[in-house]
C-alpha cells in the first residue's frame, strides 16, 4: 500500500516536486509559500534532491531563471503568491510566449493594499490571460497530486505551457492533512521522459527565444499559443484519467456531488470546494435539491465539459473569490454567463463574492448560499446579479 | 469570532509557523482517520496567542471553515483564560483541557458558568523537566488522547516517530506520557 503520511499543503508541493526530480528550483521565499522552498531546500542540502537551487533576488528573476532552465531541457520549479506573482507578472508572459514548460505553485494569498497574507483568488485571477494554465485544488491532497499533473499536461509536446498549481493560502498551504503519497517508481512511470523542452539549447547548441516579431509575425506567435490552449484542453482529461489509474483516486477537470438533478449548482475554485460539498450533502438529507461542482481546471476553461454537466440546474452560483473592480461580476461568473449565452436552455447565473482577505465562509453562510439559489430558482428572479457574503454592511 | 483553540506558535518543536503539526499528525499515519488541522497564522509569533483547529473524523473531511462549535477545547496558554473567551461555542457537555498548575475545580471557576467537564494537567512543569524549554504543546496531546480516548497513545508515539528522529522523538514521547499519567479531572 502507498505510504500515509500528515502532511501541511506546502510540504506535499515540496514531496511531489521532489518525486518529479527537478532539475532546476528557484527560490524566492512569501508567506504563505515559505514553507514550500525551505523544504526543497532541505531536500537538496542533505542529498535526497539532486537539483540546482538559485537563490534569487526577486520573483521577477525567480521565474526568469526557472523559464531559461526550462529552455535547456531542465524539469523546473518555482512557488509564489500575492506581491510575489505580481512582480513576476512580466515575465508570465515571456514564459508563455517562449513556450517554457514551468510548473509553479500559486499559494493564493490576497494582494495588497491594505497588507494581508491570507487567502484569496486575487493573485492568480490577474495572471488568467497570461497564458498559463490553471489548476486549483481543493485538499492537500490535490496540491500533490495536482504537482505531478501539472508536469504531465506542461511537458506534453502538443502543450508546451506553464502551468500553475493554485493552493489557498493557510487554509490548504498551512493545514495538515492525511496524505496518501506515490512511491516513487510509480511517479516516475507517470511522468514524461526528461529533456523536458523538445529543442534544447546549451552553449553548443546556443539559440534565440522571444526574440523580435513585429506585425507581420507577433499575431502567428500568440496563435500558436492559443493553438496549444486546445490542445490543452484534450492532454489534461487524459493526464487526468492517466493519474486516476495509477493512483488509485479519481480526477476528473471538476469533481462534482449530486448535481443530475440539482435545481441548484454551486461552482467553486479551490477549498471552497468542500466546504459547498459538505453542506450540500447536509441539504440534501433535508431533501433540498442542490448540488456543488469544484472546478479543477479554470484555463483552459472546459466549456464544453462544463455546459454538459451544468445545463440541467435550474439556477448556477459562481463563487468568485475575487473581485473584478467596475466588471459586470466576477470572472468565474463572467465565464459561466457567457458559456450558456447560446445554449437552448439557459440556467439562471448569479454571482456569490466571498472570502476576500481570508474571510472565512462559515458552514452557515454557505448553507444561505444554496438557501439563496434555491430562492432564485423557485422565484424565476435574481434579486443581486452579484451577491457579497460575509462582509459588513 | 470564537476562537475554539488555542496555542502558541513558539511552542512548537522544530518549526516557527507548525504548531499545528503535532496535533493532525496524531492521527495521520493512521489510515483509518483523517485529521484536517489548520492555524490561524496571523498572530503566528513568538509568544503571541494562536487559534489552531483540528478535525478528526472517520471519513474524508471535506469542510474547510474554522470551527465554530468544538467539541473540545485545549488551551495551551492558560494566560489566555480571562483575556479570551476560550469556552465561546463549546458544545453542551464539551470537553476543555487546560495547561495549568491548578485543579481542575478551579479552573473551572475561571471559566465560568456553561455545562463543560474541565481537565488540568502541568504541561509546562512536564515540558521544564524534559525538554528544559517550555514546550508544552506536544505534552497536551497525552493529556488530550487520555481524556477523550479519540487516539491511542500508541498512535501518537507512533506519529511522533514518523516526524522526529532520535533524543527528539523520544523527549517527546516521554513528554506525552507523563501528561498521560498526570492530567487531573478523570
Amino acid at each position: 500500500m502507498a505510504k500515509v503520511i500528515g502532511l501541511t499543503g506546502d510540504e506535499a508541493v515540496a514531496y511531489a516536486v521532489k518525486q518529479c526530480d527537478v532539475d532546476v528550483i528557484a527560490a524566492y521565499p512569501i508567506t504563505p509559500q515559505t514553507v514550500i522552498v525551505e523544504t526543497l531546500g532541505e531536500f537538496v542540502a542533505n542529498g535526497e534532491l539532486d537539483a540546482e537551487m538559485v537563490h534569487v533576488e526577486s520573483e521577477h528573476s525567480a521565474l526568469s531563471v526557472v523559464t531559461a532552465a526550462a529552455l535547456t531541457g531542465a524539469r523546473v520549479f518555482t512557488a509564489t503568491c500575492s506581491q510575489g506573482l505580481a512582480l513576476m507578472f512580466e515575465i508570465l508572459y515571456i514564459t508563455s510566449g517562449v513556450r517554457a514548460p514551468v510548473v509553479m505553485a500559486v499559494a493564493n494569498r490576497a494582494l495588497s493594499a491594505p497588507i494581508n497574507i491570507h487567502a484569496d483568488h486575487s493573485d492568480s485571477m490577474g495572471a488568467r490571460d497570461s497564458g498559463w494554465i490553471q489548476l486549483y485544488a481543493e485538499n492537500v491532497q490535490e496540491v500533490y497530486d495536482m504537482i505531478f499533473m501539472a508536469y504531465k499536461i506542461a511537458e506534453n509536446r502538443d502543450v508546451l505551457l506553464p502551468t500553475m498549481v493554485c493552493l489557498d493560502g493557510f487554509t490548504l498551504t498551512h493545514t495538515l492533512e492525511r496524505v496518501e503519497m506515490l512511491d516513487d517508481e510509480v511517479a516516475k512511470k507517470y511522468l514524461p521522459p526528461k529533456p523536458t523542452y523538445p529543442y534544447p539549447i546549451s552553449a553548443e547548441k546556443p539559440a534565440t527565444y522571444g526574440s523580435l516579431a513585429l506585425p507581420d509575425y507577433y499575431f502567428e506567435f500568440k496563435m500558436q499559443q492559443q493553438d496549444a490552449m486546445n490542445k490543452a484542453k484534450e492532454v489534461i482529461p487524459k493526464a487526468m484519467e492517466e493519474f486516476s489509474k495509477v493512483s488509485g483516486r479519481e480526477y476528473d477537470q471538476f469533481k462534482a456531488y449530486a448535481i443530475e438533478d440539482a435545481d441548484v449548482i454551486t461552482v467553486a475554485l479551490g477549498s471552497t470546494g468542500g466546504t459547498m460539498r459538505s453542506v450540500a450533502r447536509e441539504l440534501r438529507k433535508q431533501g433540498y435539491k442542490v448540488g456543488s461542482l469544484t472546478l479543477r481546471v479554470y484555463r483552459p476553461f472546459p466549456a464544453e465539459a462544463l455546459m454538459e454537466a451544468l445545463s440541467g440546474a435550474k439556477v448556477i452560483l459562481a463563487m468568485d473569490r475575487t473581485l473584478s473592480f467596475g466588471a459586470i461580476g466576477g470572472p468565474l461568473f463572467e465565464d459561466l454567463r457567457t458559456l450558456f449565452y447560446d445554449a437552448e436552455k439557459r440556467p439562471l447565473i448569479a454571482d456569490i463574492v466571498y472570502g476576500l482577505g481570508g474571510r472565512d465562509l462559515t458552514p452557515a453562510e454557505a448553507k444561505a448560499i444554496f438557501k439563496y439559489g434555491l430562492e432564485i430558482a423557485k422565484s424565476g428572479r435574481i434579486p443581486e446579479l452579484v451577491k457579497y457574503v460575509g462582509v459588513r454592511e | 469570532m470564537a476562537w475554539p483553540w488555542w496555542t502558541r506558535s513558539s511552542n512548537c518543536l522544530t518549526t516557527s509557523s507548525g504548531c499545528g503539526i503535532e496535533r493532525g499528525q496524531i492521527c495521520s499515519s493512521n489510515a483509518s482517520i483523517w485529521p484536517r488541522d489548520a492555524l490561524d497564522k496571523a498572530r503566528d509569533r513568538r509568544g503571541a496567542p494562536v487559534t489552531g483547529y483540528t478535525r478528526i473524523s472517520d471519513e474524508p473531511i471535506e469542510i474547510h471553515s474554522g470551527i465554530y462549535n468544538p467539541d473540545i477545547v485545549v488551551v495551551i496558554d492558560p494566560t489566555v483564560i480571562g483575556v479570551s473567551p476560550v469556552t465561546q461555542g463549546l458544545k453542551e457537555g464539551g470537553i476543555v483541557i487546560v495547561n495549568s498548575v491548578e485543579t481542575p475545580q478551579t479552573v473551572a471557576e475561571k471559566l465560568g458558568k456553561g455545562n463543560f467537564k474541565v481537565y488540568t494537567v502541568d504541561a509546562t512543569k512536564i515540558a521544564l523537566e524534559v525538554f528544559g524549554r517550555p514546550f508544552f504543546n506536544t505534552p497536551m496531546l497525552g493529556a488530550l488522547a487520555r481524556v477523550t480516548k479519540i487516539v491511542s497513545l500508541n498512535s501518537i508515539e507512533e506519529a511522533i516517530r514518523e516526524r522526529f528522529k532520535g533524543d527528539i522523538a523520544e523527549k517527546n514521547i516521554t513528554a506525552v506520557r507523563k501528561a498521560y499519567e498526570e492530567v487531573k479531572g478523570l
